[in-house]
């Protein structure tokens, strides 16, 4: 029973932690109709600021360090929006769907790169946030890896009270809902798709700074992250804020449980993605628009 | 309507090709988006050194091709160190005067880590870039494509860091090894972990050719020894979480947790194994097969101590003149400590262009014959290829002799303070080498 409650509580913080970055690409989903598939990359350069602010530039403490590095990520996210999604929405691609897949996976490409250039090939890490072990109980867990937790839940409560309680909040949702509608009420959908994408990359970010000092940053660290959030984000029903947080949940624990029990002890850390893939494919089977499958916030 | 579709098809394809690569029974590509990234380029990415002073004409050139991982998944960090070794190489040689009276030109291709780009990388350096032979390589999956293209053109290789017995097992004329085998190398390791006294052992490996020989030939070595309590568990080299399954070794901890990833995942086993308490403790050691690089006390901080790690380069205790020299100038050129492999990447580099010299022509069959009978005193020591056309393999001994140098170095070190550079690290193995007791436990 202790062992089954140590794999469940680790599948659970490292799930919430999945939502975390699920969350940034529903919303993007959501507000602009575009897949960001440079999301990886946004949850690389997260971990790499916290590690230059933290070793090289200022000596901050890494939890300061982290939402000035979600907001650098955000700032660049909303210059490329600025530069290369905006066009998309003013009708002037010929094919805006085609585009912004080519768009995004370009992006992908020459972050990881440019990261290979910059930040050089040996992986790095930020230091802890706190360094002792928490023991709950019977649990030990990583204080680096509870915080991260911790914070998420706290980032994830914010983000929906922003969403649902806020003027700002009822902006976007208007826009995923109905852009020409928001319109004619006084919103400018293009503030909010641009909001909208730093905010998305922003969570990417905050990601990335969060489990930096529990995994690590490399320049191809966003690769598992990423393809972990378009399963989740499917999962959960694609543009559906509660489908991301539960669908992360759900994957946290599942990758956790399964790895821990898979009868083949040989081959359960192999299959881990693998686990989650199955209930995203039965899923879809059963459901086939996700779990909170909806068009709109 | 139309759009939604097609995402959902290409988020299914990102989700589908995840799927396969953690199914496959002995996988070799690691990444699946990384691998989709590195493929769009329609030719092979190749860096090119300029000679320190330019060639009169084409002719007046010997052009050489290394080989290496720049790029994930492959190991990276690696093989931007070989590359950085065997310019350094080139560039001294050049600055002597060249070889035969010509500059030398290196062409690095990247392997990537993937086969068929190590295939379609070693094939252009051939057959367009006529490279005259071929160095490098630091994985075992690439060297294992590599050299059959090499016997296939008949292009002398030597390879810097490939361990698959099967690469000089095989025999090929063009064929030469100044890296340990797997063999030999885990019998050294073997032997230690049996004189250490380990009894019960989990290996967490990576799902790569090297993974899986390395842990093979452990289990069988050590069952040689009446060791049978070992267990291997396989990973993607990329995975970011061990922690549910270090949670099922801890439920009965052995005396032994190793490590056989390369790369960032040495680090983050470490790190989760410490904070739960599972390793390094009195009970349950850590042999850490990439535990080298300088960053390794970065990314493990306080956890990183007490590991037992491979070193395939010289201990300081046994640096010579040539040793000390490399060292210094690439810590000065690159700002960077190079791990073994380094070493190893600068000597084959070393190694070829001597026979080239030797054989006073860039034919291939000639610089072969002059390999066979190279004697060269290099960073790594006297390096020298035992058997080959020139001495038979005598009968009964072991295939992968052929071409190979056959005292490579494999030194087992242990980290016995907090921050230890490698250079300060104990010997613990071999006992006619070691510098400290065989084992320090925390």
């Amino acid at each position: 029973m202790d062992y089954f409650l140590a794999l469940t509580v680790t599948g659970l913080v490292m799930g919430i932690i999945y939502a975390l970055m699920a969350l940034g690409l529903t919303l993007i989903f959501s507000i602009l109709k575009i897949v960001n598939f440079a999301h990886g990359e946004f949850y690389m350069l997260g971990g790499y600021f916290t590690y230059y602010l933290v070793n090289h530039f200022t000596g901050l403490h890494p939890l300061i360090a982290v939402p000035i590095a979600g907001l650098g990520v955000a700032l660049i996210g909303l210059f490329f929006e600025l530069g290369f999604i905006r066009p998309i929405h003013l009708d002037k691609i010929e094919r805006p769907g085609e585009y912004a897949i080519l768009v995004t996976i370009g992006l992908s490409f020459f972050l990881m790169n440019i990261g290979l250039a910059i930040f050089g090939p040996y992986p790095h890490r930020p230091p802890s946030f706190f360094d002792a072990p928490v023991k709950l109980g019977f649990i030990s867990i990583s204080a680096d890896r509870l915080t991260a937790g911790v914070l998420s839940v706290l980032l994830l409560l914010t983000l929906l009270i922003l969403i649902n309680k806020t003027w700002l909040g009822k902006a976007l949702r208007a826009v995923s809902q109905d852009k020409q509608a928001a319109a004619i009420i006084g919103i400018n959908h293009l503030r909010m798709n641009t909001l909208g994408f730093a905010l998305g990359t922003g969570l990417a970010g905050l990601a990335g700074a969060l489990l930096a000092p529990s995994f690590g940053v490399t320049p191809d660290v966003g690769a598992q992250p990423s393809i972990r959030s378009y399963v989740i984000i499917v999962l959960g029903g694609m543009g559906s804020i509660p489908g991301s947080i539960i669908g992360g949940i759900i994957i946290g624990l599942v990758e956790s449980l399964g790895a821990g029990y898979f009868p083949d002890p040989s081959r359960g850390l192999n299959y881990k993605t693998a686990f989650g893939l199955i209930i995203f494919a039965l899923v879809l089977l059963l459901r086939p628009r996700g779990l909170f499958g909806r068009k709109e916030l | 309507m139309k759009m939604r579709r097609s995402i959902y098809t290409l988020l299914l394809i990102f989700a589908m090709s995840a799927l396969l690569a953690g199914c496959q029974s002995t996988p070799i590509v690691e990444t699946v988006v990384v691998t989709q990234i590195v493929n769009v380029e329609s030719e092979p990415q190749t860096i090119v050194i300029t000679p320190t002073s330019e060639p009169q004409k084409e002719s007046d050139t010997i052009v050489i091709g290394g080989l290496g991982p720049l790029s994930a998944p492959g190991n990276y960090e690696a093989g931007t160190e070989m590359l950085q070794a065997s310019e350094m190489a080139v560039r001294e040689i050049n600055e002597a005067g060249g070889i035969l009276g010509k500059q030398v030109e290196l062409i690095f291709g990247d392997t990537e880590g993937l086969p068929e780009r190590a295939a379609a990388v070693t094939e252009r350096l051939i057959t367009q870039n006529e490279v005259v032979g071929l160095s490098g390589e630091y994985h075992s999956g690439q060297g294992l494509v590599e050299y059959e293209i090499a016997h296939n053109y008949g292009i002398p290789i030597v390879f810097a860091e490939v361990w698959a017995d099967a690469v000089t097992a095989s025999q090929y004329p063009e064929v030469f090894r100044i890296a340990p085998t797997m063999e030999y190398y885990s019998t050294i390791s073997a032997n230690y972990m049996v004189e250490a006294g380990w009894k019960s052992m989990v290996f967490i490996a990576e799902d790569t050719d090297y993974g899986h020989l390395q842990t093979e030939e452990w289990t069988r070595q050590l069952a040689g020894h009446g060791v049978t309590d070992v267990q291997t568990i396989f990973a993607d080299a990329a995975t970011e979480d061990f922690t549910p399954i270090l949670q099922r070794i801890q439920q009965k901890p052995p005396d032994l947790l190793g490590i056989a990833l390369t790369g960032v995942g040495t680090g983050r086993i470490l790190r989760q194994a410490c904070d739960l308490g599972l390793a390094p403790t009195a009970q349950t050691a850590v042999y850490a097969a990439d535990a080298q690089y300088p960053e390794y006390w970065e990314n493990t901080g306080a956890c990183g101590n007490y590991a037992v790690f491979t070193y395939v380069g010289l201990p300081k205790s046994l640096w010579n003149e040539r040793t000390r020299a490399f060292m210094e100038n690439f810590q000065e050129t690159y700002q960077h400590q190079p791990g073994g492999h380094a070493m190893e990447a600068y000597d084959a580099i070393y190694v070829l262009l001597n026979a080239i010299e030797k054989a006073g022509t860039t034919e291939p069959a000639a610089v072969i014959n002059a390999l066979e009978v190279l004697e060269y005193e290099g960073v790594l020591g006297k390096i020298w290829f035992e058997y080959g056309s020139h001495n038979a393999l005598p009968e009964g001994e072991k295939a992968w002799l052929w071409h190979q140098w056959p005292t490579p170095n494999v030194f087992i070190l242990q980290y016995t303070e907090e921050n230890q550079s490698v250079e300060d690290a104990a010997v613990v193995y071999p006992p006619e080498r070691s510098t400290g007791p065989v084992y320090t436990s925390p």
